[in-house]
């Protein structure tokens, strides 16, 4: 699937692409760093967030890491963005941005099509 | 599920992970150890944080539902998991709630017979769930209504007999200058007053307050004012009463011009300075105050012997006051104690009162007690019954909505197979997995909050029906602040949203399971129904119909085993009236009163004998210390005992029917100025004097070793206290030689007590016209009260018992009708191939007769369980074992038989034709 199809990416499942784009990282670190990123606007119960990374898992924007970087942490399961993952960040990005370019356009008077 | 060497699991974890069960089986399988290691990540922060942990439940709990309850409804459509759709949440915005809203709506009101039945059950259960919380919050969370309470404590003298009496005067004055942890402190007083107005005069309670009472209560004026500190110091303009709000709605008719205006108490006239706020009845529950008066204007009454600041005594000890005291900021209330404790031990010793009293004779023992206002408000000295009390109240009325709950969830198990084919049409039509979720909660909702609305209806009436109702205290429901109020509101709402939850996620995600198609199909096409959920549904629900069924009848049992408890004197043929003494006469007046009034009662057609004492058998009487022998003797543990000593005159033990088994009774030559004698009981007799007899045998008062007794007679042994009493000891002393303080009862022997009673009042009435008579009465009702915990327990058990009967009922006979619909066809064939009615039937009940059992089960090992709480709660009785479970198990059977029977036969009425024929 051309990473087009999967967007746009809902707020929750961005977040959590969002913050594996910054490495590997077990369940309760997403939760915890998705919230810190979106200064506390972004909560995502532990249920919606496996039911999340069960989609992208299907999906196959996220696979299952087989390393483990802490020897505490060996009976968590932890989590990576895979290249397709990181391509359907990227147009994410670009999508946003020109959303984002365009409202500036409109605020400061000047038809976004215009341009 | 892959095993990562998890360490071992904490309680909550545990728990948690038995919650993980609302999830589908393929997500647990696949997440569940994820989701444990992150839940104990997140207890883990929330402790660090500071959360409470109720709350991080709640929010736990609230996540797990929503989300559970997606990823069910999300499995069983086969519809992907939250990608691209909008409102990925059960709690939608406000625009979708109404129009959900709106279609539930007309959902249930397409079905009304079904919603009704919910709401009505629901409404049942919250309304006494309601009117169980509002009695607890007006008598244990938030009895007192004055600002601030938990900064407010009450004083008491730790006395021989009990830690909450009152201390005196002198000490509160002590307390008042030298205790530096309080920052204001009060005394009261308080006693009855008649209220004189041109045509009535009737009595009141009053109190008399110190300066700083409605400053440390903090309660406000309805109108006019309140009495604050300048109204004592001024003895010339202390003529002055508050009012309290519902003296001045019942008696004044809320006469808004009533500050100014002058009234009549104990014929002196005070000015009326304010209505205390609604609500304020002084410092306990069971004595609602019905006026406050400056404590320096109660000699200016005409009370009689005034016991307070003021009079020539006032600094004397016996003038005992009640008090209260705020805290400074930062006081702990240990502090205080300590505090007050040192203070009070100082002044005793100066005025050399300790030893005589010989309490706190070691500085470890404490010889106040201070506690929370709050605490004192309520059974101070039996709070232990109190609490009992409530907690079965709280745990009958819990019982019966887990109850309703679970019977409302098999009605809508049941009803969701006709469910099904609506929810199916509404996912082909694009309904999300979500939405479909929301919709079965949204509905669940709105039948609890009907059913919510209801019962607080239901609770509102409940109150006013038990208004008359007591609680151990001498609490009277009818006199407490629980009206339904926010915190009530709040709680009923809390409740309805639960049960809600409780009866709405399951049947939501139990009826989520079929994928679409399978919605379309008819249910018969599956080979073996699923009636796994239901049956232990209703195990469970016939379980608790078991435990409140022994319950009940252990109560009933205890009863009876009360009331026919053989009491050892005869309270059939007596009749009896109270007075409260006046202390205005001499000795010898009230003597000659009481004489009077015992020869006129002889004098009436019919009694037999009359008499007067300070007890009557049945009530409570207050143990004093004896030793004995002389004091001179050295004392030994053997010989001191407590007991009570009850003055009587000397008819009083032919009136009761009482047996002297040895000695003597009272008689005239008992005087004043004669030796002082006393009658024992039988148990005190062989206690101290086993082997000889005890007749011309010497005891002593310890408290005063001039007090001495020589015993003329010994009394066969009543039940005093309670129907349990045994091996008590007791003592009569002649009335003659004893003057009673409290009230003083007459009694008369007659064949038909009950009518003698408006004869009795009116000569006491007659003869001591100043006088007020209380309580009219035949002495076998005073069982009544002695049997109040048996009496309510099993009329309380035996209401909500029959309640559970009548919905295990409804609930076993719905579960039969569904398995006979739905096994229709193959019932059918069986009998076409020739299957006997008997046979079919037992088919039928099979399930029903599992779930039956099973539920017997559970209901033995709940009803084990509740015997130690009818333990605590009737000490010192006997429970008469297992025969109220074999009664219980035999009731209940019966009605499941009787409850299945209608469908069963209905079964066997099939006619195979009509099934078989293809529709």
């Amino acid at each position: 699937m051309p990473p087009e199809d999967f967007l746009p990416l809902k707020p929750d499942t961005f977040h959590v692409l969002l913050v594996l784009l910054s490495g590997e990282r077990h369940g309760y670190a997403i939760m915890r760093e998705a919230s810190e990123l979106s200064d506390g606007r972004v909560q995502i119960p532990a249920g919606a967030l496996y039911r999340i990374l069960a989609r992208l898992l299907e999906d196959g924007l996220v696979v299952e890491s087989q390393r483990r970087p802490d020897a505490d942490d060996e009976r968590r399961r932890y989590y990576r963005i895979t290249p397709l993952g990181k391509r359907v960040m990227s147009s994410e990005a670009e999508r946003m941005a020109t959303l984002a370019e365009a409202a500036r356009l409109a605020l400061r008077g000047r038809s976004p099509l215009s341009n | 599920m892959p095993d990562y060497g998890m360490p071992p699991l904490s309680r909550a974890e545990k728990l948690y992970r038995a919650l993980l069960r609302l999830y589908p089986r393929k997500f647990r399988d696949e997440f569940g150890l994820d989701l444990i290691e992150t839940f104990r990540d997140e207890q883990k922060a929330a402790m660090q944080s500071g959360l409470h942990m109720s709350l991080f439940w709640l929010e736990t709990l609230r996540n797990l539902i929503t989300q559970a309850t997606i990823a069910r409804v999300s499995t069983a459509t086969g519809q992907a998991p939250a990608r691209n759709r909008p409102n990925e949440s059960l709690f939608p915005s406000v625009d979708n709630l109404l129009t959900e809203s709106r279609i539930a709506f007309r959902a249930l009101v397409r079905r009304p017979g079904f919603a009704l039945t919910i709401a009505a059950t629901l409404a049942l259960a919250i309304g006494v769930n309601t009117a169980a919380f509002s009695v607890v919050d007006a008598v244990v969370l938030h009895p007192l209504q004055i600002s601030e309470p938990e900064n407010v404590v009450a004083a008491f003298k730790v006395s021989r007999t009990s830690p909450f009496d009152q201390l005196s005067y002198p000490a509160f004055i002590e307390f008042q200058s030298k205790a530096r942890s309080l920052e204001k402190i009060a005394a009261f007083n308080s006693t009855t007053v008649p209220v004189t107005d041109a045509n009535t005069s009737a009595d009141y309670a009053a109190q008399f307050v110190t300066a700083e009472y409605f400053p440390i209560v903090g309660t406000r004026a309805a109108i006019g004012r309140v009495l604050n500190s300048g109204d004592n110091t001024d003895n010339e303009r202390n003529e002055m009463v508050v009012l309290s709000h519902s003296f001045w709605i019942n008696r004044f008719g809320g006469d808004s011009a009533i500050v100014g205006k002058h009234i009549s108490v104990a014929n002196k006239e005070l000015t009326v300075v304010g209505v205390a706020a609604r609500g304020f009845v002084g410092m306990n529950l069971a004595t609602p105050q019905d006026m406050w008066i400056p404590i320096s204007a109660r000699l200016k009454l005409e009370l009689g012997r005034s016991t307070l600041p003021g009079a020539n005594d006032a600094g004397s000890e016996s003038n005992m006051v009640s008090i209260i005291a705020r805290m400074r900021a930062g006081a702990t209330i240990e502090a205080v104690a300590a505090e007050m404790n040192a203070v009070e031990r100082l002044r005793r010793k100066t005025i050399e009162v300790a030893s005589a009293a010989g309490v706190g004779a070691s500085a470890a023992t404490p010889i106040v007690t201070v506690i929370p206002a709050n605490d004192a408000a309520a059974a101070v000295r039996d709070r232990s019954t109190l609490i009992a009390y409530l907690r079965l109240l709280c745990s009958v009325v819990g019982i019966t909505l887990l109850l309703a709950c679970l019977n409302v969830a098999n009605l809508m198990v049941v009803r969701s197979r006709e469910r099904a084919v609506e929810l199916g049409v509404r996912a082909a039509l694009g309904a999300t997995s979500t939405m479909l979720a929301r919709y079965l909660l949204i509905e669940a909702l709105m039948l609890a909050l009907a059913g919510g609305f209801a019962g607080l209806a239901i609770a509102a009436v409940m109150l006013k029906l038990f208004a008359s109702f007591a609680l151990p205290g001498g609490i009277v429901l009818g006199n407490l602040n629980s009206a339904l109020g926010p915190r009530v509101f709040l709680f009923t709402l809390g409740i309805t949203i639960v049960s809600a939850l409780a009866f709405g996620a399951y049947p939501a995600i139990a009826g989520a399971r079929r994928t679409v198609l399978e919605r379309f199909r008819s249910g018969e096409t599956s080979p073996r129904p699923r009636l796994f959920g239901r049956s232990a549904l209703l195990a469970v629900q016939i379980g608790i119909a078991l435990t409140l069924l022994t319950g009940a009848a252990t109560f009933v049992e205890t009863l009876r085993m009360g009331l026919a408890t053989n009491l050892g004197f005869d309270s059939e043929r007596v009749a009896a009236v109270s007075i409260k003494p006046f202390f205005d006469g001499s000795r010898e007046q009230r003597a000659e009163l009481y004489a009077n009034v015992t020869h006129r009662l002889e004098q009436m057609p019919g009694v037999e004998a009359a008499a007067a004492t300070s007890f009557v058998p049945l009530q409570g009487s207050r143990a004093l210390p004896f030793q004995r022998g002389a004091m001179q003797s050295a004392v030994i543990d053997a010989e001191v005992a407590q007991f009570p000593m009850v003055s009587v005159t000397p008819e009083y033990f032919r009136v009761l029917g009482m047996q002297i088994v040895s000695g003597r009774a009272f008689s005239s030559v008992d005087s004043d100025k004669s030796t002082r004698v006393a009658i024992i009981n039988e148990s005190t007799a062989r206690q101290w004097w086993p082997v000889e007899s005890a007749i011309g045998k010497i005891f002593t008062f310890t408290v005063d070793s001039d007090v001495r007794y020589t015993v003329v007679g010994v009394v066969r042994d009543t039940k005093y206290a309670t129907v349990q009493d045994s091996g008590v000891m007791f003592a009569y002393s002649p009335m003659s030689q004893e003057d009673p303080r409290a009230q003083v009862h007459f009694i008369a022997r007659t064949a038909n007590p009950r009518s003698l009673l408006p004869a009795l009042q009116n000569v006491v009435a007659d003869a001591a016209p100043q006088l007020t008579t209380i309580r009219p009465r035949v002495v076998r009702d005073q069982i009544n009260t002695v049997l109040l915990p048996q009496r309510f327990g099993a009329t309380l058990l035996s209401c909500f018992a029959l309640l559970a009967l009548v919905l295990s009922a409804v609930g076993i006979h719905g579960t039969v009708s569904y398995t006979v619909a739905r096994r229709r066809r193959e019932l059918g064939v069986r009998m076409a191939l020739g299957a006997s009615g008997t046979s079919v039937v037992v088919t039928v009940l099979r399930d029903v007769g599992v779930a039956t059992v099973c539920g017997i089960v559970i209901g033995s090992a709940l009803a084990a369980a509740t015997q130690q709480l009818l333990t605590h709660f009737l000490k010192n009785v006997s429970l008469p074992g297992y025969a109220p479970f074999v009664v219980a198990t035999l009731l209940l059977s019966a009605i499941a038989m009787l409850a299945s029977s209608l469908p069963a036969l209905r079964a066997t009425r099939i006619n195979p034709m009509n099934v078989i024929r293809p529709s």
